[in-house]
């Protein structure tokens, strides 16, 4: 045990002063057992679909007062909560999980302006905002307000209305939920004041109680990104751990061998570490 | 000074990385430009070192690979 961790992990004359776990084969190995594990989390997500996905707590109340937290911040008014509007977002996040894509044209060719349209919305200027597999609420606003593109429709001083769906399901295989923001002006000017079924009192001036599309409590899942994540880490940690080690024997024991930088290798792992740990889940469009 | 500005290149692309969080295009693209840079650096350090030799540079490439693939695999699921 002791000579096959010194041949896997300390440089000397059996492995050719280079731990064996650095030389490229094995390094070609973790490449390997790597695209493996991917092809595993895909194939389950398609012979089990909806057993691995991304746990969310979002709520339509929770990204309707956001949204007009932030438009308020920015001097902008609050916009009303508009039913037609909300029924139209979450018509746009089932046809998603129904035909299994996540864009803004369907591959059946609908735009997001047949969804309002499809529910009769007469709009001067009109909005969607996407976004899918966040866990909650301030991390998703954020990440829309980080976007130009995203940022401007909530900031846009010309929308008057919003309508909100969030809606959980089963998209490539995989647990997740989905948002949708329709933000729009009616044509007609008359901006609507609507209240949602199951209305309550507002809790502060400025925030409805939104209870007619309820995202249930969050269901512990594990995500494929975690899966993904900790595979990762493990091996790069392994790696940084096995360069560290084999450039301190090296340095220590004066050897001189014909191998890459183990301090540039560090800096480099060290760096896809942070960015594989940095992903958070959540993607916006 | 060759390590150094290696390691002032990874934490500016990690600084990036992090700018462009909204963007994963960008995100990409910054993760390939650092790979091959990385890449150009090990060719330039070892022919001034004067070992540069085709194992060395095999070693760097299957690093790269790894980092890649590790990386495509996390953006999928992100």
């Amino acid at each position: 045990m002791k000579q096959l961790w010194k041949l896997f992990f300390i440089p000397h004359e059996k492995n050719n002063h280079r731990a064996k776990i650095l030389q490229p084969s094995f390094i070609g190995l973790f490449v390997a057992l790597y695209l493996l594990n991917q092809s595993l989390i895909r194939s389950f997500t398609i012979i089990k679909p909806g057993v691995l996905g991304y746990s969310s707590e979002i709520t339509i109340q929770k990204v309707f007062d956001q949204t007009n937290q932030m438009r308020q911040k920015n001097g902008l008014s609050a916009l009303h909560y508009d039913s037609v509007l909300s029924r139209s977002a979450t018509n746009k996040a089932s046809d998603m999980f129904k035909y299994d894509y996540w864009a803004h044209n369907s591959p059946q060719g609908k735009t997001p302006w047949d969804f309002f349209k499809a529910e009769g919305y007469q709009y001067s200027i009109a909005g969607e905002n996407l976004a899918k597999d966040f866990y909650d609420t301030d991390s998703m606003m954020k990440a829309w307000m980080n976007s130009p593109t995203h940022r401007e429709n909530i900031l846009n001083p010309k929308y008057q209305e919003i309508g909100i769906g969030v809606v959980n399901g089963i998209l490539n295989g995989v647990k997740t939920t989905l948002v949708v923001q329709h933000f729009g002006a009616p044509l007609n000017g008359q901006v609507a004041n609507d209240l949602p079924t199951g209305y309550l009192p507002p809790p502060s001036a400025n925030a409805k109680v939104l209870s007619d599309v309820v995202n249930t409590a969050p269901v512990k899942t594990i995500s494929p990104l975690q899966i993904s994540q900790t595979v990762g880490a493990i091996m790069f940690i392994v790696i940084i751990g096995t360069l560290i080690i084999d450039a301190y024997y090296t340095f220590k024991n004066k050897t001189y061998r014909l191998a890459g930088s183990s301090a540039g290798h560090v800096g480099f792992l060290l760096l896809i570490l942070f960015i594989v740990l940095a992903s958070r889940q959540g993607v916006i469009f | 000074m060759r390590h150094f500005i290696l390691y002032l290149a990874f934490a500016i692309a990690a600084t990036l990385f992090i700018y462009f969080s909204f963007n994963p295009r960008i995100q990409r693209d910054i993760i390939y430009a650092t790979a091959g840079s990385y890449f150009l650096w090990s060719l330039y350090h070892h022919y001034q070192v004067g070992d540069l030799h085709l194992s060395i540079i095999i070693e760097y490439l299957v690093f790269i690979v790894l980092a890649l693939v590790v990386l495509s695999a996390t953006f999928l699921f992100s």
